[in-house]
């Protein structure tokens, strides 16, 4: 009743990570135009890629688009695709030069050095709406509303698991701004449990 | 130094890049007054809050795939194609060339995959597996189980069929109910949370609700039984009847959790991820080790005190339990 279109090895064994030799199977039947595979892999890749890029752009429908885009770059290169890095970290640059593109075009983004340093996030009211327990909520929501450049550097730190050496040729800055962001951040975010927590208190 | 810079060096301890000479700033810094170790301590907190981050909506794998199959060219491999699907396909592809999606198009570029139905059979081995469906419902598997899917659910209903044991995160779809067959049930949901154990070996079969509502339906008979939030279903083999039990604990769930990786971790995070995991205090005495660097993978089916034991040998700790919920680490240095 059921054909089998894949052996065990291929699929995922932890959420959104596929293994290297996964990867390498389902790579080498999308190269033999194989769908049911590169379906697979989106089942498996999508989420992760959109999430990336809603962090950078904070816009839905453009963080999905630039997900999408992903796998049709992915798709259109499959015959002479030589990844070294991996299929993981190479639709994830994809999506990030995308991103960073887009806020560039945009003016978004100005990782300059002398740019000047916001002080704080200013909007966290949403997090009236919270309960206690959601307190990794509120801070999410924090994460949202840190300005661009901090968010971005923040992120990239914290949730894809950058080196400063890797952020800082992404983005084009120096160590100490990426540190200097980080502070930032991680001092907005600690002002939104204080807040939390205060609410919570009675 | 303002605080500022001891954040920051809370955060190089935290991403693991701290030097030995700044580890020393920053405890001496931690000392010189609580308002400076309460500063320290949020700082770590909003460090392990924000370990998970997810996005603020729904994604919707079927109508997104068909958006990229689209704008992609997917040469026919299958020899089988009737020529209707064919012209289909080129009329598709002339309108996305266009530029236009149309609804109406989505829709029959739906109908024309779900005639090349492929089922893909996930087994999961000796470890237990985590992945996602077409429709975005997350599957732990347990070892030793199978699972099969259609590589794209039908527009009405999603089926899959289970050999073994699986927990199941089902993503709501209205109008499009999911069903999970096994040798011998079929539970069919509206977007839940639960537990499906159907071993050949076993006597009983057992579903478990950890959210929504589920039924519960004995296959080749008309037996069934409706389950919500912290109820099961399991089997008596001796009068054949299907049993509806409370469960509130859910420990047949134990399975599904997964291990605690660490690498180069500060010894005060990997006790705080821990201690969130178990749920449980563990007050570590020697801040002076607070810092050492704990690096491995853990089981977390093992007990918690066998767990720091494991974490912490390097460091020779001695580890006491208070009670249920507190553990006390003392003594011990980093090696």
């Amino acid at each position: 009743m059921f054909t089998s279109a894949f052996n065990n090895q291929l699929l995922p064994r932890t959420m959104n990570l596929l293994t290297s030799e996964q990867e390498n199977h389902l790579l080498e039947k999308i190269r033999q135009d194989n769908d049911t595979a590169f379906r697979v892999l989106f089942d498996n890749y999508y989420r992760y890629l959109t999430t990336i890029a809603y962090r950078y752009l904070k816009e839905r429908e453009k963080a999905k688009d630039f997900a999408q885009d992903a796998f049709v770059v992915l798709w259109n290169q499959r015959k002479d695709l030589n990844i070294k890095i991996g299929l993981k970290p190479y639709l994830r640059q994809v999506v990030v030069n995308k991103c960073l593109n887009h806020l560039r075009r945009e003016e978004r983004l100005d990782f300059s050095e002398n740019s000047k340093l916001p002080e704080t996030i200013t909007n966290i009211d949403a997090i009236h709406h919270l309960e206690k327990e959601d307190l990794q909520k509120t801070v999410q929501i924090a994460v949202d509303q840190l300005p661009n450049r901090c968010r971005i550097i923040f992120c990239m730190s914290r949730y894809e698991e950058k080196s400063h050496k890797e952020i800082s040729q992404e983005l084009g800055i120096t160590t100490k701004t990426i540190e200097n962001q980080i502070t930032i951040a991680l001092k907005a975010l600690r002002k939104a449990i204080h807040k939390t927590a205060m609410l919570f208190s009675f | 130094m303002n605080t500022d810079h001891y954040i920051s060096l809370i955060y190089k301890e935290l991403k693991g890049i701290i030097s030995l000479e700044e580890v020393k700033q920053l405890s001496s810094w931690e000392l010189q007054s609580s308002k400076n170790q309460k500063i320290a301590t949020e700082i770590r907190q909003v460090w392990l809050e924000t370990e998970q981050y997810e996005i603020p909506f729904d994604l919707d794998h079927d109508s997104d795939f068909a958006k990229i199959k689209l704008t992609i060219n997917i040469p026919e491999v299958a020899s089988n194609v009737i020529p209707i699907q064919s012209r289909r396909r080129l009329w598709i592809n002339a309108v996305a060339a266009a530029a236009i999606v149309l609804l109406s198009a989505t829709f029959l570029f739906q109908n024309y995959f779900q005639d090349k139905e492929q089922w893909v059979e996930v087994e999961s081995g000796s470890e237990i597996m985590e992945f996602k469906l077409p429709d975005g419902s997350n599957i732990w598997l347990n070892a030793g189980s199978k699972l099969s899917y259609p590589s794209k659910f039908s527009i009405n209903e999603r089926l899959v069929k289970l050999t073994g044991e699986a927990f199941f995160e089902v993503s709501k779809k209205e109008g499009k109910p999911f069903q999970v067959t096994t040798n011998r049930i079929t539970v069919t949901v509206l977007g839940t949370q639960f537990n499906v154990r159907d071993i050949a070996n076993e006597k009983t079969f057992e579903v478990a609700v950890q959210e929504g509502k589920v039924r519960v339906q004995k296959n080749e008979s008309n037996q069934k039984v409706i389950l919500e939030k912290n109820e099961k279903a399991t089997y008596d083999e001796v009068n054949y009847l299907l049993n509806k039990l409370n469960d509130k604990n859910l420990n047949q769930l134990s399975w599904k959790r997964k291990r605690l990786k660490f690498n180069n971790t500060a010894l005060q995070t990997a006790l705080n991820k821990i201690a969130v995991h178990y749920n449980i205090n563990i007050k570590l005495e020697n801040k002076s080790i607070k810092d050492c660097h704990i690096s491995g993978s853990y089981s977390t089916k093992t007990e918690v005190l066998k767990l720091l034991q494991q974490v912490t040998t390097n460091q020779k700790i001695k580890i006491k339990k208070l009670n249920e919920t507190e553990y006390k680490l003392t003594g011990g240095t980093c090696k």
